[in-house]
């Protein structure tokens, strides 16, 4: 049977996982290649596994939401990732999305 | 750097020809990136003992290569309880049907398939084969997208509470003895030693052949009918009218059957002609029991059939005049 760590470790995942591509966009606002990306995020608290990571950025990609351009950087290319325009307006909707649900939980677990 | 190389190769093997180049160059740049920082903190190179560290952290080949491909489950939670409903019923269907088979064996016989004479796939093969069929069919839905297939449903096609239809169990036993049966009827297996040796041969007379083709069509009716219930027990009128029509048919045809009078040759290489004339007339006398008693049975059957169909017509009133009466 699995314990109290375990148990509240799966459902820390669990919440934290459809929060990453909103983490993920709003960090791609400026230019960046996967490797900054992941330190920007972990600066800010949110640390993702690169296995999860980099296969995002490619769903994202290939769903429109992200632009890419390989580009030589520090003597390596490198494959830079931002926000298309369909990205940046996705990215708004998801925004205005997450403050409801933040103003109904907290509305819930504040009660 | 040959061993991040092969580690990258090894990644490679198991991508789309068309992303290989791709994602092999980017994740040689966030590998080389990590190695860097490392050695950058270490203030040297770093050991083979650590870049292997740094690869075992980054993930087996084969974990890696799989966050890229587009399917990352073959069934997934939508298709499960469906595919897991699908086991349960093949399962069921294939132990009813060697069921049947070995009470044939307890009876002396055994079955054999007709074409090369070679025994009924054995239990464990077939159970093997009903799991694969079933999680081929599920993988396959799940694939292409066509989950609504399944999850479309119509709450009015709920079967009715317990009690009011025939039981699960039954209908699994009527589909096994109709599969056998049609399997034995059409010549794909035979019984071998299924009598007694008495030193008696014994067919099945004329009448039977002249009522080949709709005792086997009944008999294909009955199976379709048999699974459309189990699958769809909703459906009480369709699952109803159908019993009600199969078991009038079946009377029917052995109504027919029952007037030949004759339904057994017996022949023997060492009985007397006398002694043959009186065990042919003893194994017709129990078949005219049998086919007779089999006509009682079945028009029972329609007479239960017409009454759930009748009820189900009088239940399906709109609800709220049936909540109002």
């Amino acid at each position: 049977m699995a314990g109290d760590d375990d148990i509240f470790e799966s459902l820390r995942l669990e919440l934290r996982r459809g929060t990453l591509i909103l983490a993920v966009l709003g960090q791609l606002r400026v230019e960046r290649y996967g490797y900054t990306l992941r330190k920007a995020l972990a600066e800010v608290g949110i640390e993702i596994d690169e296995g999860a990571l980099y296969p995002m950025l490619r769903r994202l990609e290939s769903q429109g939401l992200l632009i890419s351009e390989w580009r030589e950087e520090e003597k390596r290319n490198k494959r830079f990732y931002r926000l298309s325009p369909l990205g940046t307006e996705t990215l708004a909707r998801l925004i205005v999305e997450w403050r409801a649900l933040n103003r109904s939980l907290d509305g819930i677990l504040e009660a | 750097m040959d061993l991040l190389e092969r580690y990258l190769g090894a990644i490679a093997r198991q991508l789309p020809e068309d992303q290989k180049a791709d994602v092999t160059a980017e994740l040689r740049d966030l590998l080389l990136s990590q190695v860097e920082e490392a050695e950058a903190g270490l203030g040297r190179a770093q050991t083979r003992e650590e870049l292997e560290a740094l690869l075992i952290r980054f993930g087996h080949p084969l974990t890696v290569a799989g966050r890229y491909r587009k399917v990352q489950h073959l069934i997934g939670p939508e298709v499960f309880p469906f595919w897991w409903a699908g086991v349960k019923l093949s399962v069921l269907i294939v132990v009813g049907l060697y069921a049947v088979l070995l009470a044939v064996e307890l009876l002396g016989g055994r079955a054999e398939i007709v074409m090369d004479d070679s025994a009924i796939p054995s239990l464990t093969a077939a159970l093997v084969f009903a799991f694969g069929a079933v999680t081929l069919v599920c993988a396959l839905i799940e694939r292409f997208g066509k989950t609504a297939m399944l999850t479309n449903w119509k709450p009015g096609e709920l079967p009715p509470p317990e009690g009011r239809t025939r039981s699960r169990f039954d209908i699994i036993a009527e589909i096994a003895t109709g599969a056998v049966f049609i399997l034995w009827w059409t010549g794909v297996v035979h019984f071998r030693n299924f009598i007694p040796d008495l030193g008696l041969t014994i067919d099945l007379a004329p009448v039977w052949k002249v009522w080949f083709w709709p005792i086997l069509g009944y008999s294909v009716f009955e199976l379709g009918a048999n699974l459309l219930a189990l699958l769809r027990p909703g459906r009480v009128r369709t699952v109803e009218a159908l019993l009600l029509v199969r078991s009038l048919v079946a009377a029917a045809i052995l109504t027919a059957i029952f007037q030949a009078g004759h339904w057994l040759d017996v022949s023997s290489l060492t009985w007397t002609p006398e002694a043959q004339q009186v065990a042919g007339e003893k194994f017709d006398r129990g078949m005219r029991i049998g086919i007779g008693v089999a006509i009682l049975i079945f028009l029972g059957m329609a007479g239960v059939s017409g009454w759930r169909l009748r009820a189900a017509i009088l239940s399906a009133r709109p609800v709220g005049k049936a909540l109002a009466a």
